[in-house]
């Protein structure tokens, strides 16, 4: 487990790295994105000097990284606002539409992928596996401009663009991220169902089954109780990459739906050359999906007691 | 409302979800809300900044219009008039500005305006350096606690349209977050990527604005930008395309207007090929104005000839746009001059920033028109950052499609750019002509003189080609008729105090 941290520090070292580079190598100066193109030279290189970008690239990189890795992030250049303060109002908003598009991949798919397998071959196994396949092919972005388009525009069942604050409205928040939820899961619904068809078909046959069957359970019973605790190991590690897909999945979900939520920040303050913002998500994301698979090892060994040990 | 309430309970399997969509659909589509005194207004992209003399992007300025006053304010043909001055008396030299302020004219807090307040605001603008114009600020005077005096290191008569710069109270500690100013809106709150709220300001001044609540809404995609107004989740939007007008239902009225840009393909009269004008004579030869207007925005638009947009009546000479017709033969007996044949082609690359699709497409039809004369054109999208660094500050370009706008109506604010030693002479444009004539418009007093000078630089840029004109990009606006009363400006300002609600009637 110790190797195990150091190696996710020694990522995050690397990612925020990376990011400062990339932000050298790049044209554009943030000075004079922030003064605009009727500035004097002299405000100009106050800016500069202010923004602390006359210094060396290494020299840049320690001062950040010291505030960083003491919990301050700096300021958001295009918004004089602590980012802190900046993130911490959009995070949630992020979290949510993340959450709620796991929690309707889960709700789908399991109850589908075990019918699914139950009626193998019959029509409500093909029907569906066409479906899937369609759904499948179809990138979000794409299925979110549909949604909406539908639900919104024909049926008029929420308003495209309608987005509201969850500290204004709770529940109209939760409800207008319904359709942008959706339109991140359903893909992956797709795929969740396909693997966990084949699963449970390839435990079915196996002996334990048969014995299950033999104590007189019923097909749900067994299924459920019996053939999903076998069949759910590798769909579980599907799920917790599809949890860090879904978090790059929402960047352009949240342009679609038009939500403010961290993936248009990202968009917005790498176009502004916002370098603190950029940061402070960057690494954020690495270590939200470090953080992930640091998880998805701890749920194997609890499913499963024969995993781990070594490390 | 009630749609959106079963949404609310949420997880229901899809089938069963689009079964209540069906059923709630009438309640969810009928209008609801009370529009008489509140509007969504959405803009492309978020406010760079709150603080009135460190704001730059156009699109903030244009909506804070509405929220912060100078001295003088431009109107609806463009004139200043005064604003928080009740009058304003130019000396002769034009060289001190004095200004008597109006009574009773008070700050969103409930404060009056002090002759303090106005010097305080000039120097600061001043310090800020966001406006270099307002560099030439000597000193700013207070004779008595009704007046208050501008004078400038330099004559200059143009210098009124730079005393727009916002008054704003001395006391306000933070400018940035907490916006003060004098106008018919004040500011109420904002989310970053979100929205900004106004609401009407009571005790303002002048006449007081009909719509009580403006919600600015940040419309960051601009595809969902048709879907928003017919949903209902925004009333008006300001710059729909051509494209996107043509989508929208008859519950909105889109009014014509033109942008107020000058639209042209901006050579690097450094870059070696450009610096022969025989070459940029042929270019312009080569365009087909309305060809690209047809492309770009079905046929809308105004053909330009010279770095003047019709707003600018006083100075716009339309018979320019004469100087070179389409005439392929003679630009590629131009070019063979001078020395570009099939052997030896023209070619050059376009940088074009990818954020602004009518340059895009325009530099898409120019590079086609400019094949038909043996010009071999490489289109080169750039990033906006990218090219206010790259082509904008360091030139470092071939040739770039850009639009560019004016900060006031004055002559200046387009001409001043192309004299040899301009700090944003950004083309590298260098002719002792023009200089000549630039400068007599800067020293003549005498009106015609001085409108007459700025003509004949207007005359010199078109005949020299200093860059191939193209046009004033049409713009549209799109209002839900549940409203009415937008006005266009001949600059960038959006005035939202005349918006009202329709009459029905």
């Amino acid at each position: 487990m110790l190797r195990k941290l150091i190696s996710a520090a020694a990522t995050l070292f690397a990612v925020s790295v990376l990011v400062f580079g990339a932000f050298a190598l790049i044209p554009g100066d943030p000075a004079l994105k922030k003064l605009g193109t009727q500035a004097t030279q002299e405000s100009l290189a106050r800016m500069r000097e202010q923004m602390g970008l006359n210094a060396p690239l290494p020299v840049r990189y320690a001062r950040w990284a010291v505030h960083f890795i003491n919990g301050d992030p700096g300021t958001s250049y295009s918004y004089d606002i602590p980012v802190r303060t900046l993130l911490g109002d959009k995070l949630p908003v992020t979290l949510a539409l993340v959450l709620f598009s796991f929690v309707l991949l889960i709700v789908i798919s399991i109850p589908l992928g075990i019918r699914h397998a139950k009626y193998e071959g019959r029509l409500f196994d093909r029907v569906f596996l066409v479906l899937g396949q369609i759904v499948m092919a179809i990138p979000p972005f794409f299925l979110g401009i549909l949604l909406t388009w539908f639900f919104g525009i024909v049926l008029r069942v929420f308003t495209p663009g309608g987005y509201v604050s969850y500290r204004q409205d709770p529940a109209g928040f939760l409800a207008y991220l319904f359709f942008p939820a959706l339109a991140i899961a359903l893909p992956r619904v797709a795929m969740t169902v396909k693997l966990l068809r084949a699963e449970v078909l390839k435990e079915a046959t196996k002996d334990y089954v048969r014995t299950a069957y033999s104590r007189g359970n019923s097909t749900m019973s067994v299924l459920y109780r019996h053939v999903l605790k076998n069949a759910f190991l590798p769909v579980l590690t599907f799920l917790a990459m599809n949890l860090t897909d879904m978090v790059a999945g929402s960047v352009v979900i949240e342009q679609v739906f038009g939500i403010p939520g961290i993936g248009r920040f990202l968009l917005v303050s790498i176009l502004g050359r916002d370098h603190p913002v950029v940061e402070a998500i960057i690494m954020g994301l690495a270590a939200f999906i470090i953080g992930v698979n640091l998880l998805t090892d701890l749920c194997y060994r609890l499913i499963d007691p024969r995993i781990g040990g070594e490390s | 409302m009630r749609g959106r309430r079963a949404l609310g309970r949420a997880l229901l399997p899809m089938i069963v979800m689009s079964y209540l969509a069906a059923a709630l659909g009438g309640c969810a589509g009928g209008k609801t809300a009370d529009t008489s005194s509140r509007i969504t207004i959405g803009i492309p992209q978020d406010l760079d900044s709150l603080d009135p003399h460190y704001m730059t992007a156009a699109g903030t300025k244009e909506v804070l219009f509405n929220v912060f006053e100078g001295l003088v304010k431009p109107d609806q043909s463009g004139d200043l008039v005064p604003a928080v001055a009740e009058s304003i008396d130019v000396s002769e030299d034009a060289a001190l500005y004095s200004f008597t302020l109006r009574d009773g004219v008070k700050f969103h807090d409930g404060t009056n305006v002090t002759a303090q307040d106005v010097r305080y605001s000039i120097l600061r603008a001043k310090e800020a350096g966001v406006n270099s114009a307002l560099e030439a600020v000597a000193d700013v005077t207070i004779p008595d606690e009704k007046h208050i005096g501008v004078a400038l290191s330099a004559p200059d008569s143009d210098f009124l349209c730079n005393l727009t710069c916002a008054v704003i109270p001395e006391h306000n500690a933070d400018p940035a977050t907490n916006p003060v100013g004098t106008g018919p809106y004040k500011y109420v709150s904002r989310s970053p990527q979100e929205n900004v709220v106004l609401t009407r300001f009571d005790d303002y001044w002048g006449t007081p604005a009909n719509i009580r609540d403006i919600t600015l809404k940040i419309e960051a995609n601009a595809d969902a930008i048709v879907m928003d107004l017919e949903g209902g989740s925004v009333d008006m939007f300001a710059r729909v395309t051509s494209a996107q007008k043509k989508q929208l239902s008859d519950r909105f009225r889109v009014y014509d207007g033109t942008m107020n840009l000058v639209q042209a393909l901006y050579l690097n009269n450094a870059y070696e090929p450009f610096s022969d004008v025989r070459v940029r004579r042929a270019l312009s030869l080569l365009t087909d104005k309305q060809g690209v207007m047809d492309f770009v925005s079905d046929g809308a638009g105004t053909p330009l000839a010279s770095s003047i947009y019709p707003a600018f009546t006083k100075y716009f000479t339309e018979e320019l746009n004469d100087l070179y017709p389409l005439d392929v033969g003679q630009a590629k007996a131009l070019l063979k001059e001078a020395g570009y044949d099939e052997a030896h082609p023209l070619t050059f690359s376009i940088a074009v920033a990818s954020n602004y699709q009518q340059h895009v497409d325009t530099a898409q039809v120019l590079a086609e028109q400019y094949a038909k004369g043996g010009v071999q054109v490489t289109i080169e999208p750039v990033e906006w950052n990218t090219w206010l660094s790259e082509v904008y500050t360091n030139r470092n370009y071939q040739a770039t499609v850009v639009g560019v706008d004016a900060s006031t109506l004055s002559a200046s604010a387009l001409l001043s750019r192309f004299r040899s030693d301009a700090g944003n002479n950004f083309i590298n444009y260098s002719n002792p002509a023009y200089d000549e004539a630039y400068a007599a418009a800067e020293a003549a007093v005498d009106d015609a003189e001085k409108t007459a000078a700025y003509k004949q630089c207007e005359r010199i840029l078109a005949e020299d080609a200093a860059n191939v004109y193209i046009q004033d990009l049409p713009c549209f606006v799109a209002l839900n008729s549940d409203y009415d009363g937008y006005v266009f400006y001949p600059l960038y300002v959006q005035d939202f105090a005349l918006l009202k609600k329709a009459d029905r009637n």
